[in-house]
């Protein structure tokens, strides 16, 4: 079958888990019923047997991939001289108060123009291929059946048993329509392809094609957003919700794992879970848009989070999207990994590093969400102050940094600067609302921070701030000093730190979060891409340092590195290749805060040269 | 494309057998299959002329749609098919009148469907009605946009929508 590249994948969801559908109309990649559920399809980290469910012409076609507008329904189109097939692909979302919990990935197969072959071919192997699973004909379709899991595919088209999955070839007529629906019920619900309403699933698909339109762009009537490059905004936030957890309001990272940051390297991780720091980032990004009942939902789980954190311990870097604290981390060596990247992990070790930047990340989105949403609620408050009193304690502390590095803890500035940002907020929150707080202590111990930062993370020789204390490397994670109100973006420490990131950490206007081997050691061999959470970061500072334009054209060239319908990984490769996990919330963060402080630095009619 | 000799991987001659399995659903398999090679398989036709007598309606439904695809001039699918819109199980009646449909305007004899067709719309089962309709639209209206999204049209329009989801329009597509 062989590997398709990162970035010519489509993404559905349902707000519970997504499927990553492949522009030649194969579903390589969907776990059940959650994100971090075990895998259905997984050919995207094995290609032989990993499972896959492929819908697509017979004809020799070319293959193009959209986006029904402000949604996220995802069209594959066919095109050939026989004639145009399309599949329309997408996941029903379901109401909160829906008591039988299912989730279904729909896909609408039609012939546009001319009679077209089709052929489709799904083989599921369940929890990364390591249940076996056995396959039930019915009348309505075919049953996958493995220990503890099951699902279900209905189609109107008789199936044949190939192998462990199924297959059929069919024709459509000009204008002809059908419809498979591949479906799960959560434990507890009975499922059977003799279920009343799988009766015709045809018009079932297309009432539920047309609700599903609906939703995704009644959601996106919410959106305030008005400037430039808004149809890119608006698909980074329609990625930014793709990946909310509905019944929790977590957020994951991304929604796959062991995509690797290098072909054939290590770094292949497990990005299903909800990070503390992307999700108080998504935070803003959601207030940043008006959609503030997804920052209403994500504060809820924030505060569940603070309250355990409250207890004494730290809050950990990231929790499962149910609020679970326990991410074991563990090796799926019988898998191939993709193009050979192993090992393939599930699970996450870096759940037990100590990453002081959270805390400051945390308290960002809690001080935006009064801002922009609700005031802060007395009880929450309490359970804030403990854990401020907990960073006013610990921000000497040594940590493991926002790279997770896996080679020592160092004193990074990057989490210094966070933990000067906690307390600057608690402290301005406070004043704000007139809510208690040891202000003369935290205003101290946030001004030690600062002058720490200032004499033992900056380097007069190099005219920079540095990674860690003990270095004299540069890192791109800097470069949010002036987007977090730490320093000024004109203030020459600043634009010192600019120019030498510029000049060694950038690559034709991408950035690279660090230089492997400088600084402190990631613990892992090979290399990686760029970083593209660090090339809008730069957008900003540059636009927020009056470099208006440059940031523009940094900006408009980033652009060109998303995919076909707008998404992005984690990280570009040197080819503009996607690397890393995908679609990744970091990255999509990113384009929207760079967007929007870009535009406003651009203002209305702005000039539209573009340049260097 | 050129005509096909197998289908899925397997022959002609393998396809006729699954004619004769016990398993109804291996039978509409086969059924289904040799329509999908088509007149290549005309060396089936009889065995699938056999099938339109099997006793499980769903089965002689698709030995009739791969007969008609087999031997179009054959004139042996249609009555088959229209009587089995009389079936006692809605899913058959809805499956012989989506079959009608797919075999288009200019298929031979297709024109003794029209009326059947119409009066499956006093049908008790949702899914015959709109499956009878949307067969007509093909018969009827050749060339017309897919008949289905007219037919959701109206139905969104009677107000079904569900769930706190509001219907977007029908031009969707």
């Amino acid at each position: 079958m062989g590997y398709k590249p990162i970035e010519s994948y489509g993404v559905i969801g349902d707000l519970h888990t997504v499927a990553l559908v492949g522009i030649d109309g194969s579903i390589d990649w969907c776990c059940l019923p959650h994100f971090d559920s075990p895998s259905v399809f997984a050919a995207i980290l094995d290609d032989q047997k990993g499972g896959s469910f492929r819908i697509a012409s017979l004809h020799e076609a070319q293959h193009k991939q959209m986006y029904m507008p402000d949604s996220n329904v995802l069209v594959t189109r066919f095109l050939s001289d026989q004639g145009v097939g399309e599949v329309v692909d997408f996941m029903p979302v379901q109401g909160p108060r829906e008591i039988r919990k299912i989730h279904q990935i729909v896909r609408v197969v039609r012939a546009v123009r001319g009679s077209v072959r089709f052929r489709l071919d799904c083989r599921p192997a369940f929890d990364f291929t390591r249940r076996p699973h056995r396959v039930v004909l019915e009348g309505r379709g075919a049953i996958f059946e493995a220990q503890g899991m099951k699902v279900s595919l209905v189609s109107r088209f008789p199936l044949g048993r190939q192998g462990d999955g199924v297959a059929a070839e069919f024709v459509l007529n000009p204008g002809e329509t059908t419809t498979f629906i591949l479906r799960q019920v959560e434990e507890n619900g009975h499922d059977s392809l003799h279920d009343g309403a799988l009766l015709e699933a045809r018009l079932v698909g297309t009432e539920a094609l047309t609700q599903t339109l609906a939703f995704w762009r009644q959601w996106l009537r919410k959106c305030n957003y008005s400037g430039r490059w808004r149809e890119m905004v608006h698909r980074s936030a329609l990625v930014l919700k793709l990946l909310t957890f509905a019944p929790t309001g977590a957020i994951v990272a991304a929604p796959t794992c062991g995509l690797p940051e290098e072909i054939g390297g290590v770094r292949n991780w497990d990005y299903r879970y909800t990070w503390v720091r992307d999700a108080a980032f998504t935070n803003y990004a959601f207030l940043r848009l008006g959609l503030t009942s997804e920052a209403e939902q994500f504060m809820a789980w924030l505060e569940q989070r603070a309250v355990e954190g409250a207890r004494g311990d730290p809050l950990q870097t990231m929790y499962r999207i149910d609020g679970g604290h326990e991410l074991p981390e563990e090796v799926l060596g019988h898998l191939d990994g993709y193009r050979g990247s192993r090992p393939v992990r599930v699970g996450n070790a870096a759940a037990e590093q100590l990453q002081l930047d959270i805390y400051g990340e945390l308290m960002d989105a809690v001080y935006l969400y009064d801002k922009y949403g609700t005031p802060t609620a007395y009880d929450f408050w309490c359970h804030l102050r403990k854990m401020l009193d907990w960073v006013a304690n610990n921000w000497e502390r040594a940590d493991d940094g926002i790279w997770e590095v896996r080679g020592g803890q160092q004193q990074f500035v990057y989490s210094k600067v966070q933990c000067w940002v906690a307390l600057d907020r608690a402290i301005r929150l406070a004043q704000k609302r007139s809510l208690p707080l040891d202000r003369a202590r935290l205003a101290a111990e946030r001004d030690r921070i600062y002058e720490a930062i200032m004499t033992r993370g900056w380097n007069t020789d190099r005219q920079t701030f540095v990674q860690h204390f003990a270095t004299d490397a540069v890192d791109a994670s800097n470069l949010i000093m002036p987007l977090v109100f730490f320093v000024s973006p004109t203030d020459p420490r600043m634009r010192g730190t600019l120019d030498r990131t510029m000049a060694e950490l950038v690559s034709d206007s991408l950035v690279h979060r660090y230089e492997i081997g400088r600084g402190a050691g990631d613990g892992l061999t090979g290399s990686e891409g760029t970083f593209n959470m660090c090339t809008f970061w730069l957008v900003e500072a540059l636009a927020r340092a009056g470099r208006a334009e440059e940031a523009r054209f940094i900006f408009e060239k980033m652009l060109t590195y998303a995919n076909h319908l707008g998404l992005y990984a984690e990280e570009t490769g040197p080819r503009g290749e996607a690397l890393g996990n995908f679609p990744q919330a970091f990255t999509h963060i990113g384009l929207i805060s760079a967007a929007f402080n870009l535009d406003r630095r651009l203002g209305r009619g702005a000039s539209s040269r573009v340049g260097p | 494309m050129s005509a096909q000799v197998a289908y899925l991987g397997t022959s002609i001659a393998d396809w006729m057998a699954e004619l004769s399995s016990s398993d109804p659903l291996q039978r509409r398999l086969g059924a289904y299959a040799l329509g999908e090679i088509g007149p290549a398989a005309i060396e089936a036709g009889s065995a699938l002329a056999a099938a339109l007598q099997d006793p499980v309606g769903f089965v002689r439904v698709w030995a009739a749609a791969g007969l008609a695809r087999v031997a179009p001039s054959g004139g042996e699918s249609v009555p088959v098919l229209i009587a089995e819109l009389g079936n006692e199980l809605a899913f058959v009646r809805s499956l012989a009148a989506w079959h009608l449909g797919r075999l288009g305007p200019a298929f031979p004899g297709i024109e003794q469907a029209l009326l059947p067709l119409r009066q499956l719309a006093g049908d008790k089962d949702p899914s015959v009605r709109v499956e009878a309709a949307l067969a007509l639209g093909m018969l009827e209206e050749k060339g017309a946009p897919p008949p289905e999204l007219k037919s959701l049209s109206s139905r969104a329009s009677g107000g079904v929508a569900s769930r706190g989801f509001v219907h977007a329009s029908p031009a969707i597509l």
